[in-house]
Parts: structure tokens; C-alpha cells; sequence
């Protein structure tokens, strides 16, 4: 059971005409270089795409996967509309990161989860300590502190979440 | 910054995903995150991937008619260089054959881009090989690289490269050639062609023999005509 790269980034240009239609074309990087050389080259691409069409380039988008080679299979009873809710803040700014099928060991009597446990700890310490600077909100600022952790379904409105969502 | 998703699948097979943001994309930090995600969740978790957006600025664009220039390069496998291994096909929104024709050599190849599976692309020079534009036939073996040319305004054309494309998708004889065939048939759909076959060799029998009864013969036409689909 482990992670297995796909041996490209997988680099996503988008083209625009002067009707407004959009386009991709796609190109690939292998593996194994430092992201800085990743970019410069996609750049490059980007250049020389632009002088051999009439479209605009608009951007492009760098990607890489990793897939799971023997997944464990997933646990008896899981579902996926059933998600940890953990908010997290970063400057004072709230941003969600959902965790589907959690497991209901993790969930307490009361609907929150549980933060002392072994595996929460290490999400928690993964996101604000162990890589300090690397998980950020979407602006980029860094996470700082939990605010809350709860489980929720798909189709959980505000007024039907759990009353105390920080056990 | 770059977005993090973990995909997860539960046991009645419904998938979802689970994001985060990322300064960079740190593979130990990454690895980290699924592994304390796997200890919290029951589903299990089939792929990661990763991206990132980056804005770019070029031209206004000046084209409408939606015309493609593409190329199609065969990729190695440096363990077994003489064989194809891959194919890298590009696509270029407005373009068309002499521009796309300066994509190659730089910065495709000598920058090191590669095919999709990760496979080497030869360094390939204009006038390397033979240009094919599929109007005249199907590429072969001995073809270092495809040039497709799309014509602007005419989607006919556009499905029949596209269907061109996909054989140049299968560069390895075998599935060229299955290719090759399932095209003649799509020519052919909804025709029975062996049955035509048949009944023609039947009617040269008659004939040759010269025992041919014209009310056979207008039989086995007719039924021709109708497997045809002639009004």
C-alpha cells in the first residue's frame, strides 16, 4: 500500500479566441526536477505556444498525481457524505478542511470530535507544527490555530450542526 | 498557492474528496497529510493530486475560426530505443502547419518534456522524417513524425483527423492496423459487407459459369442495391 507518482507533471494551457471560446492543450514534465525548473520550462512552453497561435494564452496549470497502488479497501458501513468538519484558522480567517467517512470512533457522544485522540493529534500536528508555513488558507497565510471539529453531513445546515463543535 | 485534494472512496463505491492549500508542493508534507487523514477516516483513499494555476499574459487574440495545428512525435523508452514506446500528441489552438512546424526541436524536446507515460521524445528537426498530413494517407512505420493540419472551417474534416488521431494514438503496428480496420468499418457501418461479398461472388460464379439466369442474377442485385441502402 503506497502512493505511486505519475511520472509527468502534467502541465494545462489555456488558449482564448476573439469569440471568447476556450481551449487546453496539454504538455508533460517528467518527474525528479526541482519545481523552480518545473515552472521555468511550462513558462517557456507558454512563450513559444503564444507565437505560434492566434489565441491568448490566459494561463496554465501545473499538476501531479500520486496514485494508491493496493488500496486497503474502504471499512464496513463507510460513507463519504458523512465528514469530519475540522476549521481551522489561519490570521484570524477561517478555511475547512473536510475529512469524509470518518470514522465514528473519532466522534463523540455529543457530536464533536475527538481532538485528544492519537489520529487527531497527528493531523493537527501535521497542519500547524510538523510543517510549519506549508498548509496555508487560500491567500496564503499560514494556519495557526484549530477553531473547530465536528461532524457533519452533506446536507447539514447550520441550525442542525452539533451545539458544541470543540470537545 | 497550491491546491491538495485526496480523493476517498467509500464502501458503496460514491467517491469525494477532501482539500488543502499548500505553499509549495512538499511531497513529505503531502505524504504526511494522507497518512494522519487515513488514521481519521474509514473509506480509503485512492489517489492525490496536486495544481496550481499560474496566470500568463500574451497576445489579444486575433483568431475565430478555430482552425488546429497539431503534431504528433513518437517517444523511446531509453531501455529499448528502437521501438516506440509512446506518443506525444499536442494540440494548438489557432494555428496551422508552418507556424506549429516551430515547435519542434525547441522547447519541446530539448527543454524535456516528455510523453505522457514519461517516455523520451527523439530530437526531432524540420525535414527530419516525412510530414504526413493525413488528407493523403495513414502514417506508417517509417514516419519520425506526424504532422496533422486541420483545415480552418471544415468539421468533416475535423472528425475524419480526429479519427486519424486516434490511430496515431496506437503507434505499435498491431494497433495501428486494428485501428486502420475499425475505421473501414465505421466507413462501412450499418452495411453488411460480407454478406455483399457473397452475394457477388456468387453472381461472377454464375456468370463465369455460364449458366446464369437473369431472374438469379436481378434477384441477388436487387438485394445488393438494398443492402446498400439505395432508395
Amino acid at each position: 500500500m503506497a502512493l505511486v507518482p505519475d511520472p509527468v507533471y502534467t502541465v494545462t494551457y489555456t488558449f482564448l479566441d476573439e469569440t471568447g471560446s476556450k481551449a487546453t492543450t496539454q504538455a508533460y514534465i517528467r518527474q525528479g526536477l526541482v519545481i523552480q525548473d518545473v515552472i521555468a520550462r511550462a513558462t517557456a512552453l507558454a512563450a513559444a505556444l503564444g507565437a505560434v497561435s492566434n489565441a491568448q494564452i490566459t494561463g496554465y496549470t501545473i499538476s501531479r498525481s500520486w496514485t494508491e497502488d493496493a488500496p486497503a479497501g474502504a471499512g464496513a458501513g463507510s460513507r463519504v457524505e458523512r465528514k469530519g468538519r475540522t476549521i481551522w484558522l489561519a490570521d484570524n480567517y477561517k478555511t475547512r478542511i473536510d475529512i469524509p467517512s470518518v470514522a465514528p470512533a473519532q466522534i463523540l457522544s455529543d457530536g464533536a470530535l475527538n481532538r485528544n485522540s492519537v489520529q487527531f493529534l497527528a493531523l493537527r500536528a501535521v497542519l500547524l507544527t510538523d510543517f510549519l508555513g506549508d498548509f496555508t488558507d487560500s491567500r496564503g497565510v499560514s494556519l495557526d490555530a484549530l477553531a473547530a471539529a465536528y461532524e457533519s453531513y452533506v446536507r447539514t445546515t447550520p441550525r442542525r450542526q452539533p451545539t458544541r463543535k470543540l470537545a | 498557492m497550491w491546491r491538495l485534494r485526496v480523493w476517498f472512496q467509500d464502501v458503496s463505491g460514491t467517491r469525494s474528496y477532501t482539500g488543502a492549500w499548500l505553499r509549495s508542493p512538499n511531497e513529505t508534507a503531502i505524504f504526511a497529510f494522507v497518512e494522519a487523514l487515513r488514521g481519521l477516516s474509514d473509506a480509503q483513499i485512492t489517489h492525490v493530486d496536486i495544481s496550481r494555476r499560474y496566470p500568463y499574459t500574451s497576445q489579444v487574440p486575433a483568431g475565430r475560426d478555430r482552425g488546429i495545428g497539431m503534431f504528433v512525435q513518437g517517444a523511446y523508452n531509453p531501455d529499448n530505443p528502437g521501438v516506440i514506446a509512446d506518443a506525444f500528441p499536442m494540440w494548438v489552438p489557432e494555428s496551422e502547419v508552418p507556424a506549429i512546424r516551430d515547435l519542434w526541436g525547441y522547447p519541446i524536446t530539448a527543454r524535456g518534456f516528455v510523453s505522457r507515460a514519461g517516455y523520451n521524445m527523439d530530437e526531432v528537426l524540420p525535414q527530419d522524417g516525412e510530414p504526413q498530413s493525413l488528407d493523403n494517407e495513414y502514417p506508417d512505420d517509417s514516419d519520425d513524425y506526424y504532422l496533422i493540419a486541420i483545415r480552418r472551417n471544415f468539421w468533416h474534416k475535423l472528425l475524419r483527423d480526429a479519427r486519424a488521431y486516434n490511430t496515431l494514438s496506437f503507434t505499435l503496428p498491431d494497433a495501428q492496423a486494428r485501428r486502420v480496420r475499425l475505421d473501414i468499418r465505421d466507413l462501412f457501418r450499418g452495411v453488411p459487407m460480407q454478406e455483399i461479398l457473397q452475394r457477388l461472388d456468387t453472381i461472377i460464379q454464375l456468370l463465369q459459369g455460364g449458366s446464369a439466369n437473369i431472374d438469379e442474377v436481378e434477384y441477388l442485385l436487387m438485394q445488393l442495391i438494398e443492402a446498400l441502402g439505395a432508395p
